[in-house]
């Protein structure tokens, strides 16, 4: 049956244009602003046509640069001197005359600081690593102990084993048991090591205690020994003692008991500086981008290989097969939100109390495993069902026929299973990827405002971090074009080699 | 016909499309100015309510409506100015907000409304560019030591004034199986206060004025650590020493509850952290970093204020004024210290109706003066990432002091 033309246009006019014009303003529109963004250095705030400017400003930089008095009268009825004669500025303007003053600025050569062209170099900036540290993966040392400050009180001794007993000399060993004590679960530092007490000697001598020597006095001295301590500079520790002793008068007892005091606490600062340099460890931190790829590759492998083997239990005609879909797609109802609220429930409160294991979302070895698990959880279920469908679509003649043939369970997997239902396995990657890559409610909800010291800041979040909290909109959009090509290509590449792998039923 | 009704449904379409861009029409009759405010303190919007129910109560002519936007209100008032749709009114953060709306001229100058003769002289700068006013400062807010009075009794023990006591009173508490500070390192703000409280208290321990260290600073002529760092990062250990275990699995709620339940006996945190009920009496002191105790002083400042947006039309923007204006009258005072519960910028208010640690913080500051909120005068970028993350990231040992200091000197030197 042949359509009229009359018809064919109806049916465009209907339905194809008006896709088109939404298209066109809510994608490309859009699209072709964020590489125009992406090119400036904008601030997220600053207006390209300022809301006002000083006078010299606006005289110098625009007013004298304008060629077409037409087009000045125009910048002048809308730019008015404000009253105290130092300012122009301008009311809000609809957006035909926003894109008529800009096209008048920017013929003049004007731009605000903050919203400035800077051609591709916040692409070049990213693609050379001249970005925050924390964006590319890279290698770092974890110093637990800070020397400067007191020695921890106690330490658990199966960290300890680990971090700092295990890479080190036995004279190192030695010297750390002269210090610590084995209690428990715990190495307890001796009391006459803990420089709190130590301290508390010099504190406590009669002549501060009845207010003769001042709180800030004795402060200043004890933080010159600790300075000189950690340099172990005899001869600062020889004069901060002496300028101390000879500014106040004390006792007898007293100047030998700060004699004493002071030079324990000098002995100690080798012990602090050998601490802090044993206890460290050289290790990666992923970065956003590292992590990206990481919760991909795996939340991708977790979801299809779970979602998969869902789907071969229940088409395997179990009993309660029904229900048990049901139960398994739940968790795609709910909010990604309130799955995150859940989780973070059971980590924070159920976990800690059943495995005795007090530390799960702030530990960067669990935190992007424990974000994966939660994100497989969350989304096996809806490509169960994928799965589901697509393995009943399979013909049972088909299987029917290969069991007379006299195939086993497993090559009929193999043989006629698994190549009639790679357009079910295309449709899942593809999708499992894109949303992985581009992951952002779940992992902001969970770990969002301690992402940076986990590394577990996905992609998306940076670029939300970076435009809005860090105001840096030009570098965001540069990121999140780069994010949109990366997914472009993994996806174009995935469907390409899958596509190959279909058969013709 | 069908054809005609075809060609009908898709010219509506197109038109809807079209329409849904458009700027509503201004419905409202000629004689009342209608105006918008932008408002984020959500946990206090009934006290605004009231107070703006007052205001129109009295006067006819003006209608308020609010726009509240509790969470990423600065995102969302961002993207608003940037279409050019900002609200009438707008309620801001001090300091850094302020200034970039300033400098971009989305802000009416207020220096000569004769509202801003009844603020406090100290809170102008929070509101201040280019030695103008851009917004009239609302309320005070302070951060310091939130602590359970009711256990400091039972204990014998007396609000420590110098570092030294403090140190006492966590040893006392931690042998008495209190956790001495609830933690809160599952967000990063919490260490990013700290990390500048701390900061410009040594900065002060100096003679560092903090005008010139934010000028040097800008002008990449000094560090960060032009303080005692060895002082600064020991105070964060000792801060993170003395917190629960898993502190870096705590957030706000977590230190609330720790807090409340009287598992820990102090908090460090601004008063917007005092909770609401509580079974024992709470005191509020400064974080004592020095052993000199005249030294220790609130990091208090201005928290909110009221700025009035450029691009209103100049009746609207009479309207605005006309309203911050009567902000300050003693009927508008009375109803936003009993409504809201929070301090107020002007002179002379009367904040008996306040709870009590309130009054710490007002006779505090009052007595030994305060340490401003260095961190709002901080180029953006160097609060939100370096500090915030920075001061996280190594009370959770995942960086070092140095790393720390080098971070945010390079961070302050792109970011000028």
């Amino acid at each position: 049956m042949v359509e009229s033309k009359l018809k064919k246009h109806g049916y465009f006019i209907a339905f194809i244009l008006p896709c088109v014009i939404l298209y066109t303003f809510f994608f490309i529109y859009p699209f072709l602003r964020g590489i125009a963004i992406s090119t400036t250095n904008w601030d997220g705030l600053t207006p390209k046509t300022p809301i006002s400017v000083s006078k010299n400003e606006f005289e110098s930089l625009v007013l004298h640069k304008i060629k077409k008095t037409s087009d000045k009268d125009y910048l002048l009825s809308v730019y008015s001197l404000n009253d105290d004669m130092n300012t122009y500025s301008r009311l809000s303007v609809n957006g035909f005359e926003r894109m008529k003053i800009e096209r008048i600025l920017s013929s003049a050569g004007y731009a605000p600081e903050k919203n400035r062209f800077v051609g591709l170099q916040n692409y070049a900036d990213i693609i050379t690593g001249k970005v925050k540290d924390t964006f590319y993966p890279q290698k770092y040392t974890e110093v637990y102990y800070n020397a400067a400050s007191s020695l921890p009180s106690r330490i658990e001794a199966k960290k300890a084993d680990k971090e700092i007993l295990k890479n080190t000399s036995p004279e190192n060993i030695d010297v750390f048991f002269a210090h610590y004590a084995k209690n428990d679960d715990f190495y307890v530092l001796k009391p006459e090591y803990s420089s709190f007490d130590i301290e508390e000697l010099i504190w406590s001598i009669p002549e501060h205690t009845e207010g003769f020597i001042s709180d800030a006095a004795i402060d200043e001295f004890i933080r010159s020994i600790h300075t000189a301590a950690l340099a172990q500079d005899e001869d600062a520790m020889h004069t901060a003692l002496s300028v101390f002793l000879n500014t106040h008068s004390l006792s007898r007892t007293s100047s030998e008991t700060v004699k004493q005091a002071s030079s324990r606490l000098f002995e100690l600062g080798n012990f602090r500086n050998l601490l802090s340099s044993m206890w460290t460890a050289e290790k990666t931190k992923m970065g956003v981008v590292g992590f990206t790829f990481f919760f991909a590759f795996f939340s991708v492998i977790g979801i299809n290989l779970i979602a998969f083997l869902l789907a071969l239990v229940l088409d395997s005609g179990i009993p309660g097969q029904k229900i048990l879909r049901t139960i398994f797609f739940l968790p795609n109802v709910l909010s990604m939100i309130i799955v995150a609220l859940i989780w973070k429930m059971l980590f924070y409160q159920i976990l800690p109390a059943v495995s005795g294991i007090d530390i799960w979302l702030s530990d960067a070895s669990k935190a992007p495993w424990l974000l994966v698990a939660v994100a497989t959880w969350q989304g096996c279920g809806y490509y169960m069902i994928v799965y589901l469908a697509g393995l009943q679509n399979i013909p049972t003649e088909v299987i029917e026929a290969s069991r007379i043939d006299g195939a086993g369970s497993f090559q009929r997997f193999r043989f006629i299973t698994l190549p009639l239902i790679v357009p079910a396995i295309t449709i899942s990657l593809f999708l499992t990827i894109a949303n992985a890559l581009k992951s952002f409610d779940l992992i902001y909800a969970m770990v969002g405002p301690s992402g940076y010291a986990t590394s577990t800041v996905p992609f998306v979040l940076d670029i939300y971090y970076e435009a809005f909290a860090q105001r840096q909109a030009g570098m965001a959009t540069s990121k999140a074009l780069l994010l949109f090509l990366v997914i472009l290509l993994i996806t174009g590449l995935q469907l390409y080699v899958m596509k190959k792998r279909e058969v013709e039923q | 016909m069908k054809k005609l009704v075809t060609v009908l449904l898709a010219l509506s379409l197109a038109v809807c499309a079209f329409a849904g861009g458009n700027k509503e029409s201004t419905g409202t009759s000629s004689d009342v100015i209608e105006l918008e405010m932008y408002y984020y303190k959500q946990e206090n919007q009934e006290g605004l309510l009231a107070l703006l129910d007052a205001y129109m109560a009295k006067n006819p002519g003006v209608k308020i409506k609010t726009l509240i936007i509790p969470n990423d209100a600065d995102a969302t008032m961002a993207a608003r100015a940037a279409q050019g749709k900002l609200a009438d009114i707008l309620q801001m953060q001090s300091y850094s907000r302020v200034q970039e709306y300033a400098a971009s001229g989305y802000l009416v100058d207020l220096t000569n409304e004769a509202v801003m003769k009844k603020v406090v002289p100290g809170s102008i700068p929070a509101v201040t560019y280019n030695s103008k006013q851009y917004a009239l400062p609302m309320d005070m807010a302070g951060i310091g030591i939130i602590y359970n009075k009711d256990i400091f009794a039972k204990l014998n023990l007396k609000a420590p004034a110098t570092y030294r006591e403090l140190e006492n009173v966590c040893k006392v508490l931690k042998d008495n199986d209190i956790t001495p500070f609830s933690g809160l390192l599952a967000e990063n703000w919490s260490a990013g206060h700290f990390i500048t409280l701390v900061q410009t208290s040594l900065l002060a321990e100096k003679g560092i004025d903090f005008n010139q260290f934010i000028a040097d600073m800008n002008a990449g002529k000094t560090s960060y650590g032009a303080v005692d760092t060895g002082k600064l990062f020991s105070t964060m250990d000792f801060y993170a020493a003395n917190m629960d275990a898993n502190a870096g699995e705590m957030a706000w709620d977590q230190q609330q509850n720790a807090f409340v339940s009287g598992k820990a006996a102090m908090i460090v945190q601004g008063l917007w952290s005092l909770p609401a009920k509580a079974d024992f009496s709470i005191g509020f002191i400064p974080f004592p970093v020095s052993n000199t105790a005249a030294n220790n002083k609130f990091y208090a400042d201005v928290d909110s204020c009221f700025g009035v947006s450029a691009q209103a039309s100049p009746e609207k923007r009479q309207a605005a004024l006309d309203f911050l204006n009567w902000l300050s009258t003693a009927e508008a005072q009375k109803l936003w210290i009993e409504g809201y519960r929070l301090t107020l910028s002007f002179t002379g208010a009367d904040v008996s109706a306040l709870p009590p640690a309130f009054t710490d913080l007002i006779s505090g500051v009052s007595a030994q003066g305060s340490y401003p909120w260095l961190f709002s005068m901080y180029p953006t970028i160097v609060f939100e990432d370096a500090c915030k993350n920075g001061a996280q990231q190594y009370m959770l040992k995942k960086i070092t002091a140095d790393k720390v200091i080098e971070n945010i000197d390079a961070m302050w030197k792109s970011a000028k």
